[in-house]
């Protein structure tokens, strides 16, 4: 499966990455909110969008919102938070997100989210 | 029935009957808190008891009687207390000017007269319950005859009816379209024969704060400041994580219809239903009971939800989670709903699983 991980943080990928590696799964990378929409554009084959909240150029609840507006992203959108207030969460599953991950997440947590949104 | 003939004779409007009724059930102290200050039976006990209840979707009196807790003199007892310190019908009538003391005395010395014949229309309205009747109201002693009762109409099991409960949320928050309650009341007798018990449950009026909230007066049931006997345990289960994840699995439910996810909001719920009602926060009880039952009821059929109700349980957390928040501050329940935003919701969210109910049923 073909994972989009749009995380300002190149560690960050790189960590998440791995995981998805570990898992069976290729990464691609896209360092904000526009460039992921490239990368979108440029990957109809993908799969999941894991998407970092707090980003330059665009960030994760803007990229949400032009999705919610140009619908160019079929793929699933997960949340990449370091909170989980519900306001936050539910402002985001509002906008068309259909899950969230705590960072920093394990191998395992993610394997398990995946399952549960790709279900 | 009283109340039927008084309405039936043009002495009161449906309306105001109702009203008074709810003032009436208002006024009367819930049976855990009559077991409570009795001090036979432990909070250990009591909310052990509950506990189980919301986990078989009993209700309180049910596990009473299932349990064996008390035994039927007892049980009759504390009843007894509870209608003891509930108000009259007939004092609501006439301190709330809708009817002199003459006039009152004259339509029970009326009634009276023709009570067989409203009490026949009600047994063959109704199916007779195993259990006792509950009163809901108390007797009036000075009367001229004591038949101001308004019994409770107890339900054949498992029917899937409006509750009592939850009519009375919609005439507590008030604003609602009086045919809307006139329709509404003539689904009430099919719930479970414990909501009375929910009634019961409703608050105990803190007069300070009824007088600070005099504004907005209309809103009646829990209106007293945020507090319970086990507030703690409810604020740190219910935080902001589970909010958080219960958003999600009702997002996914909403998506996809998977039971699956249905069953694990119905296990938390059923949780939270507990804290609430041992907390006794009375307007998410008359909530979460009834999407209790509903899921329960999705969870037990064969047939699929209907897809119109797959965004309930988000709109229902949405609002569950403003309780909440409006609880970890320190305020009544009643103060959130004084807000036209929420009563709005509070309703609209009655309004839907009522709808779901009657349809299922």
């Amino acid at each position: 499966m073909k994972v989009l991980v749009v995380d300002d943080s190149k560690p960050i990928f790189m960590m998440v990455s791995q995981m998805l590696k570990d898992l069976g799964h290729d990464a691609v990378w896209a360092e904000n909110g526009q460039d992921g929409v490239e990368k979108v554009a440029a990957n109809p084959d993908l799969e999941l969008v894991l998407l970092d909240w707090n980003m330059p150029v665009m960030d994760g609840l803007q990229f949400l919102q032009k999705n919610t507006s140009d619908s160019f992203c079929k793929a699933p959108i997960v949340m990449m938070t370091t909170e989980n207030k519900p306001e936050k969460i539910q402002e985001a599953l509002k906008n068309g997100a259909v899950d969230y991950i705590m960072k920093p997440f394990t191998a395992d947590i993610l394997e398990n989210k995946i399952e549960m949104v790709c279900d | 029935m009283f109340l039927e003939y008084i309405v039936e004779q043009g002495h009161l409007t449906k309306e105001q009957a109702l009203k008074a009724v709810m003032e009436q059930m208002e006024s009367m102290p819930s049976l855990v808190r009559v077991l409570l200050e009795s001090e036979k039976r432990s909070s250990d006990q009591l909310y052990d008891l509950l506990i189980e209840g919301a986990k078989k979707n009993c209700s309180f009196f049910e596990m009473l009687k299932m349990k064996n807790i008390l035994s039927e003199e007892e049980l009759i007892d504390f009843l007894n207390k509870q209608n003891l310190q509930s108000k009259s019908l007939g004092d609501i009538f006439i301190q709330s000017g809708l009817l002199k003391r003459e006039q009152y005395d004259q339509i029970l010395r009326d009634y009276a007269s023709v009570k067989e014949t409203y009490e026949s229309k009600l047994e063959k309205a109704a199916p007779v319950s195993e259990a006792p009747a509950v009163s809901v109201a108390k007797e009036e002693p000075e009367a001229p005859a004591n038949e101001e009762k308004v019994e409770s109409v107890t339900p054949p099991s498992g029917g899937g009816g409006i509750s009592a409960a939850a009519l009375e949320s919609l005439m507590a928050v008030q604003d609602v379209d009086p045919e809307l309650l006139a329709q509404l009341e003539g689904q009430t007798g099919a719930s479970e024969d414990t909501s009375q018990e929910e009634v019961q449950e409703n608050s105990q009026e803190n007069p300070q704060e009824n007088q600070e909230d005099s504004g907005s007066s209309n809103h009646q049931g829990h209106s007293e400041e945020a507090g319970g006997p086990a507030l703690s345990e409810y604020l740190d289960f219910y935080d902001d994580s589970l909010q958080s994840e219960l958003f999600v699995t009702a997002n996914r439910f909403r998506l996809k219809g998977k039971k699956r996810d249905l069953e694990s909001l119905y296990e938390y719920i059923v949780k939270i239903l507990s804290l609430v009602k041992i907390n006794e926060f009375s307007f998410q009880v008359k909530l979460l009971e009834p999407y209790g039952n509903m899921m329960s009821h999705l969870l037990n059929s064969d047939s699929e939800e209907p897809e119109d109700w797959r965004q309930c349980p988000s709109d229902m957390l949405e609002l569950l989670w403003e309780f909440r928040k409006c609880i970890a501050e320190g305020r009544g329940e009643a103060q959130l709903l004084a807000k036209a935003e929420y009563k709005e919701m509070y309703l609209k969210n009655l309004k839907t699983v009522m709808s779901y109910m009657k349809r299922s049923a």
